[in-house]
């Protein structure tokens, strides 16, 4: 498990780095899921855990300066216990949230440590010595990495044997009650999509998706062409409101 | 190195221009902009981090050079992808204005930092990630490495020449760029919302695939409630689910207080078998 546990924490090292860094999206669950699957020789268990924590946690993105659970030490952790104890995509979301509430903890944590490297770069920026503020910025990659390494090798590493006997102490009907929740959660993550986009006058392209899936059973790709055609055809027939062409739109 | 650098201290202003690699060099740098993300400034160090390539280039001298940097240390933060913009705006003004556009550099980007998050937010992490992960996520559910894959391109495809067309375009084009792109926002906007809008709408009735066991009997007759479900609207069990989140959000509840309720609501109906 020593190995296992090195290499998922250095799993989750990249991942944090993409997220503070390329933003490629490799930080998000359904990709660290699937990942955690390969490397613990569970690919098709991976994938299974990966695609339902990413959907329930649709909703859980930074935005803004509030930081929410994090879904980098979340999924890893998550994925690794569905695995290793082999209850699979349950287990993975009964171990997988409280294990994201401690990444949250650990980001809170590094924001506030960063804080002081401020003062730092003030002073060498106060020099004009462009070289120390650059190392100060980078020197910020070493303590994410440690906030997010130790968490998911402490997990892997000590939590396999108390992990496995609390899972197996859950009675039945909590574990379909998570297994239920993975499909009733994703609601969450389309409702704040919802919220997000939609205006009076733009509820009725839910309606027609919805339809469209539920009744013709028309495939997803199919639908985002035909939202695109529709949508052009929208913006075409919508007169520009004060526009900034002025009136003669 | 340090032979060259003094010679370009004593050189005219005139040859105050970046090059194409500088540019380069931002967009490059913007890869690690946030990774000394801090509650007292936010980005500010990372925006320095960016910007050195720029300050190394135009300016030469130790005070020049702490004037710039210090003014990319004051508080900053915004959406990533569409700080590209900001980038290349700042760029352009250090190469034009230098020191003495301190406020100006320093007031363009406290103006531009809050509309753009609230449009980068929207488009690229509301908007266009969800939409990504969400068709990855369906193919993972069913068995398909594919689903992890296609995701990841299809986000990357568009997030990074977006981040390099900002700087470029940021750069190039300046302050008519803002004001042209105004409008154009607006369109972006509307049909970047009806494709998500519509696409959501599809994938609702698999991807939260609740169903009830749940069984009426009348007499000797039993029915099972989905079948009545099913009657009056197939799938009518998600979209309720989804519509309850929507109306919870509008209620200003956090997004972890609703995954906490949903989990219980599961956990409860699930263990009086009213819920599979």
């Amino acid at each position: 498990m020593l190995g296992a546990a090195i290499v998922l924490g250095l799993l989750a090292v990249l991942a944090i780095w993409d997220l503070w860094g390329p933003q490629s999206s490799l930080f998000a669950p359904l990709i660290t899921g699937a990942l955690t699957g390969v490397i613990l020789g569970d690919p098709a268990t991976g994938l299974a855990v990966a695609g339902t924590l990413q959907l329930m946690w649709l909703g859980l993105v930074s935005i803004g300066a509030a930081m929410p659970p994090d879904t980098i030490t979340g999924a890893i952790v998550g994925t690794a216990f569905a695995i290793i104890t082999g209850q699979g995509v349950s287990a993975g979301i009964a171990v997988g949230l409280p294990a994201a509430v401690i990444g949250q903890m650990m980001q809170n944590l590094s924001m506030t440590v960063l804080s002081l490297w401020m003062h730092r770069a003030d002073r060498y920026a106060e020099q004009g010595d462009i070289r120390a503020v650059e190392l100060c910025h980078l020197s910020g990659m070493l303590v994410y990495a440690l906030s997010r390494f130790l968490p998911v090798f402490l997990a892997v590493y000590l939590g396999a044997g108390p992990v496995e006997r609390l899972l197996n102490s859950i009675p039945a009907w909590v574990i379909d009650g998570l297994t239920v929740s993975g499909k009733v959660v994703p609601a969450l993550g389309f409702g704040l999509l919802l919220s997000l986009m939609v205006n009076k006058r733009l509820w009725p392209f839910f309606a027609i998706g919805f339809v469209l899936a539920s009744i013709v059973k028309v495939p997803t790709l199919l639908v985002g062409i035909l939202a695109v055609a529709i949508g052009i055809v929208y913006i075409q027939l919508t007169p520009r409101e004060s526009g900034s062409q002025g009136q003669s739109e | 190195m340090s032979a060259v650098t003094a010679n370009r201290a004593s050189a005219p202003p005139a040859e105050r221009k970046l090059t194409r690699g500088d540019l380069l060099a931002v967009f490059a740098r913007m890869h690690l902009f946030q990774e000394s993300l801090n509650f007292e400034r936010m980005e500010a160090l990372g925006y320095a981090f960016v910007m050195a390539p720029v300050i190394r280039r135009l300016y030469h001298t130790k005070e020049e050079r702490a004037m710039a940097l210090k003014r990319h240390l004051e508080f900053f933060n915004t959406q990533v992808t569409v700080c590209s913009v900001v980038f290349g705006l700042t760029a352009a003004m250090e190469e034009q204005g230098g020191n003495e556009a301190d406020r100006a550099i320093a007031g363009m980007k406290a103006g531009l930092m809050g509309p753009l998050a609230g449009i980068g937010d929207s488009l690229i992490w509301s908007t266009w990630q969800p939409i990504c992960l969400s068709l990855g996520a369906a193919l993972a559910l069913n068995g398909n490495f594919l689903g992890p894959i296609l995701a990841w391109v299809l986000f990357n495809i568009v997030q990074v020449s977006a981040k390099y067309y900002g700087v470029m375009a940021g750069y190039h084009q300046g302050i008519a760029l803002l004001s042209r792109l105004k409008g154009q926002f607006e369109v972006v906007t509307t049909l970047a919302s009806i494709v998500g809008l519509m696409v959501i709408g599809s994938l609702v009735p698999s991807l939260v695939g609740v169903t009830t066991p749940a069984v009426v009997k009348v007499g000797d007759l039993t029915i099972g409630i989905q079948q009545i479900l099913d009657s009056i609207m197939p799938n009518i069990l998600p979209l309720g689910f989804t519509l309850f989140a929507f109306w919870l959000i509008r209620r200003k509840w956090s997004p972890l207080n609703i995954v906490l309720l949903l989990i219980a609501i599961s956990l409860v109906l699930t263990a009086f078998n009213w819920l599979a």
